[in-house]
């Protein structure tokens, strides 16, 4: 599904990810683990086209993508689920939910798609006139994924969902993920505690200071004492 | 071989000879020259002052070198683009007594650009003539010796104004002026020449010069119940607040009378009805038809053909100077060829002193009035008696102010 | 009642040149110094289409449109999008400045020095109400001002244009996640504040006369309206708008027309002391949203 060859990144002059490579296979989910400032959030903008890697590839579905505009690439079916939610705080629920839809023209199409989520998302839709901001922080991670569902994409990629959240909501969250994964869409998770997220997870990559330092099936993460230390806590 | 150099030599005698011959004449032609300056606004909004005054001067100008120029010498003019801005023009005002050793300049016609160069020139010595800057400051015959004014500054202005105003017999005047230095100094004048004719205005209004809307001025000069307004106004703001009485229905109460800043090709069109209640002041650039003029007098005449001749009929494609702009700058090269020669030196304290001692000799009179009042201690020219009201609406050959020559007005209450 | 009319009258601009400046920083974060000239240029393109070309009003003034739209384009692309990061690159301040002076020179050397008659819409025609004497003129700026301004709002709020501008304003990257291109959003409302210059440059310049000196004092109350209302906050520049244009109507009766200017912004100044995110950020206007947190 996605490729990420030899991927480099700078800002400015300073290289913050060197020569990444990875693997989404379709159906999966894949968890990139790392701590704060290794590179993960930036390799995600890359490859939704808001930043522009310094060398590398990136395919999907076998196409090269490396530099798409991100608006293309959300007609093509990937989906940023940003770090920090990033929903339209001024906007209403509703709104948010249209403007996840904005590459769709097809008023009727954003009809069904909102009362499919409305379905999946009850809390949503019972807010869905009130103004964004005043939403709980669970409540808006909960639209934020439902906004970036709006375009039915095939690759969902989340920067830190558990970010800032109650445990028992971060448990929902990731229930929530698992059942999106069932009706078939690939996920790509970057996580700092990775607890959670190894646990839905088909496999795992650990980034250190941008470069790959381990790579494996949740089990082989899970049986390296080195990672579980260094990232997964107390599991 | 000796004979046969010497037709050779011959011919080279012969060329050393006539060049010797053209090479005095270069240098006599050089020692031959006397170079006049000028530093105005040729671009910008006081571009049509500062072209005047440069067509005037370069009409006299050929007309003198064709005759033998000042006392056997060519006239060399320079000529600078100061965008009417103080420091352009003082850097212009520099170069031209530094670089093309000027000896004497006709002054910029704006005031702020005068009094930046001011000090500069009489330290040079430079004889300068103001023949539009209208500040009262500029003239002092002790602390600007050399500079000397044939325009009508603004006490004179403010006198004529409120002389004229008394005279028609208006009780509730009222003084108009933006809040900028020229507002202020003409608000001053007008003050100081109301008192001096025994006169008490209602009301001294102020606006901020450009400020969008008039519609607030006219309505304090409704309030005051003014039945004469004199305007230190500028021809835009005068022409706004002129529209804004009309659109308040108060124009048809009073007559507006403005110093001569109001004027503006387009006044009528941007005033609107109220024009033929309004009158500025000139001096004898007008024609007085109630008593049966079509012309100017005789000498004025003949310059105004002069200038219509050479620069074209005022319009679009032709002039866009003012005659009587123009016959300034032409008017002050021939004083200053009067004086040199009355001296018989280019002396600056020679030809300072003719004109303070002798300017009623001077015979040309095309200039603002017939009469130039210059001693010792006066450098100002005119006075409040040389001017009279003239209509802002028509000129006598065409419908923009500005363009023409003025039309004498008179009015009573 | 004729200080309410004039008030509003001259609101009417401010408010339209407010609105404009508004629609390009909510989007931008930055403020457009040329939009003055752009109001001046509009003018005197309609100016020039009616007077040298002898058009009517309405074709003049949609040529004059289509102009100011092209400048605010070029002005867009030269001055602006070259910069890249607007929030590290302050350039803009500069780049605009430069563009307005230089708009300012171009109109002084196409259309000369000398300011020009501008039709009044109805031929100047007045009616009197209550006593005041109202030029239908004035009417027609504060309705076709209101009606700008009602139909911008709707937009605003209503379409998935509105949703888009408003998503690029409150975050430029998140909407690009959405799909949306920022940069054609921001274009569009570089584009519609041109259009909306036009209109207010050949409302004011039956008032002001049309020479490119026109928007020397309108265009800082311009400025000075949106600061009242809260950058950013079109609906709040819009009011500020005619605030201010109320404020200087109704003080003129109590002061100097010289200082009228100087009370006014001395009013204003209390006011950005108070409210420093505008008259829109005030507790009345904002009740229902009392809980509301950005992110």
């Amino acid at each position: 599904m996605l490729k990420v060859e030899n991927l480099t990144i700078a800002y400015g002059k300073t290289e913050v990810v060197h020569h990444v490579s990875f693997d989404v296979k379709k159906g999966s989910v894949v968890t990139i683990a790392g701590a704060n400032g290794a590179g993960k959030s930036t390799i995600l903008n890359t490859i939704v086209g808001l930043h522009r890697s310094k060398e590398g590839r990136i395919l999907y579905k076998g196409e090269d993508i490396t530099r798409t505009a991100p608006d293309k690439l959300v007609s093509k079916g990937i989906r940023l689920v940003p770090e920090g939610r990033q929903i339209f705080a001024e906007h209403t629920v509703e709104e948010n939910m249209l403007l996840g839809a904005y590459v769709e023209k097809d008023a009727k199409k954003i009809r069904d798609r909102m009362d499919q989520m409305y379905d999946r998302f009850p809390r949503i839709k019972e807010r869905r006139r009130q103004i964004a901001g005043t939403l709980s922080g669970g409540e808006q991670q909960m639209l934020a994924i439902a906004r970036a569902l709006m375009t039915a994409p095939d690759l969902l990629i989340l920067d830190e969902p558990s970010l800032g959240l109650a445990p028992i909501i971060v448990k929902d969250v990731f229930k929530l993920l698992t059942e999106i994964k069932q009706t078939g869409v690939t996920i790509l998770l970057v996580e700092q505690m990775v607890d959670n997220a190894l646990s839905i997870s088909d496999y795992a990559y650990v980034l250190e200071t941008g470069k790959i330092v381990f790579s494996g099936t949740r089990d082989e993460v899970k049986n390296s004492d080195d990672i579980v230390k260094a990232y997964l806590g107390n599991v | 071989m000796v004979r046969k150099n010497k037709p050779i030599t011959a011919v080279l005698v012969m060329v050393l000879m006539s060049m010797l011959v053209l090479g005095g004449c270069a240098s006599k032609k050089a020692g031959g020259e006397v170079v006049l300056g000028y530093v105005g606004p040729m671009t910008g909004p006081s571009a049509t002052m500062g072209i005047a005054t440069k067509q005037g001067a370069e009409l006299a100008i050929e007309e003198i070198n064709k005759a033998g120029g000042i006392m056997g010498k060519a006239i060399k003019f320079v000529t600078r683009d100061d965008e009417a801005d103080p420091t352009k023009s003082k850097t212009a005002v520099q170069e031209l007594i530094d670089k093309e050793k000027v000896q004497m300049m006709i002054g910029q016609p704006n005031s702020t650009c005068v009094a930046a160069s001011e000090d500069y020139v009489n330290k040079n010595k430079i004889i300068q003539i103001l023949n539009i800057a209208t500040n009262t400051q500029l003239i002092n015959a002790e602390k600007y010796p050399y500079t000397f004014r044939t325009f009508f500054p603004s006490p004179v202005q403010a006198e004529a104004l409120v002389n004229i105003a008394k005279k028609a017999g208006f009780q509730k005047i009222v003084l108009l002026g933006d809040t900028t230095a020229l507002g202020n100094d003409g608000i001053a004048s007008l003050q100081a020449a109301c008192k001096a004719a025994g006169i008490t205005p209602v009301e001294a209004i102020t606006y901020k010069s450009g400020d969008a809307d008039m519609t607030p001025v006219a309505e304090k000069i409704k309030q005051a119940g003014a039945d004469c307004a004199l305007a230190w106004t500028l021809g835009a703001d005068g022409a706004k607040i002129v529209s804004a009485l009309s659109r308040i229905g108060y124009m048809d109460k009073l007559i507006y009378l403005g110093y001569t800043g109001l004027s503006l090709p387009n006044f009528r069109e941007l005033a609107g009805n109220g024009i033929d209640r309004c009158y500025t002041i000139t001096g004898f650039w007008s024609v007085d038809k109630a008593s049966g003029a079509t012309q100017l007098d005789k000498a004025r005449q003949e310059l105004y053909d002069k200038i219509v001749a050479k620069y074209g009929k005022y319009g679009p494609g032709g002039r866009t100077t003012a005659p009587q702009m123009v016959a300034s700058g032409y008017e002050a090269i021939y004083l200053y060829k009067w004086a040199v020669e009355t001296a018989g030196t280019f002396d600056p304290d020679a030809v300072k002193k003719v004109l303070e001692t002798k300017i009623s000799e001077f015979p040309l009179k095309v200039g603002t009035a017939d009469t130039y009042r210059f001693s010792p201690t006066n450098h100002e020219a005119i006075s409040g008696k040389d001017l009279v009201p003239v209509l802002l609406d028509p000129m006598l050959t065409t419908d923009k102010i500005f363009g023409d020559v003025y039309i004498r007005g008179s009015f009573t209450k | 009642m004729q200080q309410l009319i004039f008030g509003l009258a001259n609101g009417s601009i401010y408010a339209l040149m407010a609105l404009a400046i508004g629609m390009v920083s909510s989007t931008t974060g930055i403020v457009n110094f040329a939009h003055a000239s752009v109001v001046m240029m509009g003018a005197m393109v309609s100016w020039w289409m009616m007077v040298i070309c002898g058009l009517s009003y309405l074709p003049a003034l949609f040529v004059a449109i289509a102009v100011s739209i092209v400048l605010n384009i070029v002005m867009y692309e030269t001055c602006v999008k070259k910069l890249g990061d607007l929030q590290n690159n302050v350039g803009w301040i500069i780049t605009l400045f430069g563009a307005s002076i230089i708009l300012d020179n171009i109109a002084r050397m196409m259309f000369g020095t000398e300011p020009q008659a501008f039709p009044y819409l109805f031929g100047g025609k007045m009616v009197t109400v209550f006593g005041a004497n109202i030029m239908l003129h004035e009417l027609m700026m504060i309705t076709i001002a209101v009606v700008i301004g009602v139909v911008y709002q709707t937009i605003i709020k209503r379409t998935r244009f509105g949703r888009a501008v408003r998503a690029v304003a409150f975050r430029p990257s998140t909407s690009e996640l959405m799909g949306i291109k920022s940069e054609k959003i921001i274009l569009s409302c570089f584009a519609m504040a041109g259009a909306v210059a036009a209109v207010g440059g050949a409302l004011i310049a039956p008032i002001t006369f049309a020479s490119y000196t026109m928007t020397y004092s309108i265009g800082l109350k311009g400025f000075a309206a949106a600061v009242l209302g809260g950058f950013g906050n079109t609906k709040g520049a819009f009011i500020g708008g005619f605030i201010l244009g109320l404020i200087e109507a109704f003080i003129c009766i109590f002061v100097p027309a010289g200082i009228k200017d100087s009370i006014s912004f001395v009013i204003m100044i209390i006011v950005i002391i108070f409210l420093p995110e505008g008259i829109m950020s005030a507790k009345f206007f904002n009740k229902n949203l009392s809980a509301a947190e950005k992110v």
